[in-house]
Order: structure tokens, then sequence, then C-alpha cells
């Protein structure tokens, strides 16, 4: 708990200068981390297998996660990717039309099938240096959130 | 699970799906922008100029048009002709989202070979459309104050990486 704290007060200390332009930048994850809570998202900051970062959160009743990508020593991200995986029976999955018909009929989402035929939904966002606004990120994450409902009822998933 | 997806979408990465080099450029460019105005460099979808300023810089062609009565922008990247259309518009004005669009009546695709593209491919999806002819999309939120015009550039280099690849897959079969 002491240090996730001292770790968010550097972080609120460096990107302090701006107070009207308050970025979300993949370099500071702290900074996903908030715009998600003050959204009235869950956040949890972790680390991904190979060392990145990672936040956890939920959105529609699901799990997902936001992996980061482009980092300089699991550090300096310069983008995240939206993530959200559903383990399927074999052969009880989505078919590649369902998922196609997602693809085509669908904006900033996108529907995958992985080698098991498990669907997954993922959603990237560049925010290097200079970032994306809250609002923006903001709106990216209320569309995401909406997606993940929507393609959960694509796929006929029930948990 | 995660993590074997992770690792085909790093793949994408390290052959290049998103450049490194340029973020350096564009991270000085963002830092000035964050201490000016928020206006200064930005890429908004509400002025299709500032897209058409920001893509000319990078020294890409950008004929704006319009589509369906929305704005439209016609360029090309690594020989793939494609399309910016404006989206989330009010009155053909006031948009809020941009899609880089390419889709060709002349290549074919499997939805495997689709699957697998989207797979190890970040930011844009392929799909086949009702016309059985495959296209490739890349959504970019530009609302509200826009992103900063480096960033848009970013974007502008892995739609400039990515539509090569989709059109280098297709023309295999």
């Amino acid at each position: 708990m002491k240090h996730i704290h001292i770790l968010s007060m550097a972080a609120a200390a460096l990107v302090a200068t701006p107070a009207a332009a308050q970025l979300v930048t993949a370099d500071d994850p702290q900074t996903l981390v908030k715009a998600m809570q003050s959204e009235g998202y869950q956040a949890k900051l972790d680390k991904d297998d190979d060392g990145d970062p990672m936040i956890k959160s939920s959105a529609s009743g699901s799990s997902f996660e936001i992996y980061f990508y482009g980092c300089e020593d699991h550090k300096r991200c310069d983008s995240v990717m939206f993530s959200s995986g559903y383990d399927v029976e074999e052969g009880s999955g989505p078919s590649l039309e369902k998922i196609n018909e997602w693809n085509n009929s669908k904006r900033f989402a996108m529907a995958a099938l992985d080698k098991e035929s498990d669907p997954w939904l993922s959603m990237d966002i560049y925010a290097g240096e200079g970032g994306v606004s809250q609002k923006v990120f903001a709106a990216q994450l209320a569309l995401w959130s909406e997606q993940l409902g929507d393609f959960e009822k694509h796929i006929g998933w029930e948990d | 699970m995660h993590k074997g997806w992770k690792q085909l979408v790093a793949l994408g990465l390290t052959m290049g799906l998103v450049p490194g080099c340029s973020v350096k450029i564009g991270g000085d460019e963002a830092l000035a922008n964050q201490s000016g105005s928020t206006t200064g460099d930005m890429v908004r979808a509400n002025d299709p100029q500032t897209v058409v300023k920001a893509m000319q810089a990078k020294g890409y062609r950008a004929e704006l048009t319009t589509a369906g009565g929305e704005p439209a922008i016609k360029s090309g990247a690594g020989g793939v002709q494609f399309t910016i259309f404006f989206e989330n518009c009010t009155g053909g004005k006031e948009c809020s989202t941009v899609s880089f669009v390419t889709g060709f009546t002349d290549l074919k695709g499997s939805l495997e070979q689709i699957n697998s593209f989207n797979q190890s491919s970040r930011f844009a999806r392929a799909y086949i459309d009702k016309e059985g002819d495959p296209v490739l999309k890349m959504d970019v939120d530009l609302d509200y104050d826009g992103i900063p015009a480096a960033n848009f550039g970013e974007y502008l280099d892995i739609w400039g990486s990515v539509a090569p690849q989709y059109v280098k897959m297709l023309r295999g079969n």
C-alpha cells in the first residue's frame, strides 16, 4: 500500500504542470489509472508476464486488461491495448463468419479468434509522449465498455 | 492465454508495426504543445484542414473531398491508396472521429487469412465486406481538442506500415 502511495505521489508530481490540460499518456500508467477511476471504473496497476505495466479493470460485468506497448525497460511505453479474451469450450465458440461480421459492422474494437478458437476483443490507442486528453480517453473507455457488452451478446457469451 | 495473445502482438510490433524512431521527434513537439495553447498543432476531426496539414507535413498526399456529404481525404501510403473518412458528424460538419480505409475489388482473402492477420496486427482491423471484398480499417478518435499532430503522425506511420503488409498478404493468394 505504502509503495503504491509513493508511486502515485511521484506520478502526480510529474504531471502537475498544466492543470487544465491533463493528459493521459502510456508513458505514465498512473494517468490511465486516475482517468479510469474518475470515470467510475476500477483500475489496478499490475505487471504483465513480460514485466510491462498492465491495468486490470472491468466493465459490463466482465474483466478486461489494458496492456502497454512500445516500452523501453518496461517504462516509457507509447501505446496501450484494451483486451478481453473468452475461454470457450471447443466447438462452441463463434465462427469466423461471426467474427468477421463484428469487424465489418463495428468501429474501434477488433474481434479475432486465437489458435484455440477462443474469441478476443481488443482496442488500440496510441498515447505516446503527447498523450490524449482525458476527455478523449474517457470517450474511448465508454465506447470500449459498451462494445464489451455488445461483443458478449454477439458471440453468445454467458458466464 | 493472455500471454500467448500478447506474444503474437509483440511479434507484430517487432516486425515494425509501430516505428519507434519517430517517437522522440513527435515527443518534443507534443511537449511544447502541452505548455502552450491546447489548440496549437492539434489534429481535430471537426476541422479537416488540421488533418490535411498534419498529413502534408509528413509528405503524404491529402486531397480533401466529400463522401456522402461528409468530409473525406484521399491519400496513399507505401503504394496503397486509402481514404480517411470523417465520422460522427452533424450535418456534414462537426465530426468527432475518423476512419482510415482501404479496400480491394481485385484481391481476395479467406476468413482464416483475415483472422490470422488481425491476430498479429494492432490498430487496424481487416474484414471481408458484404460484396466479398477485403477491407482494412483503422479508427481514430479526434474529438474535442483532438490529439497532438505528432501523435496523429504516429497513426499515419502505423497505417503506412500495416496497409502494405495487408496488401502483401492478399497478393500472396
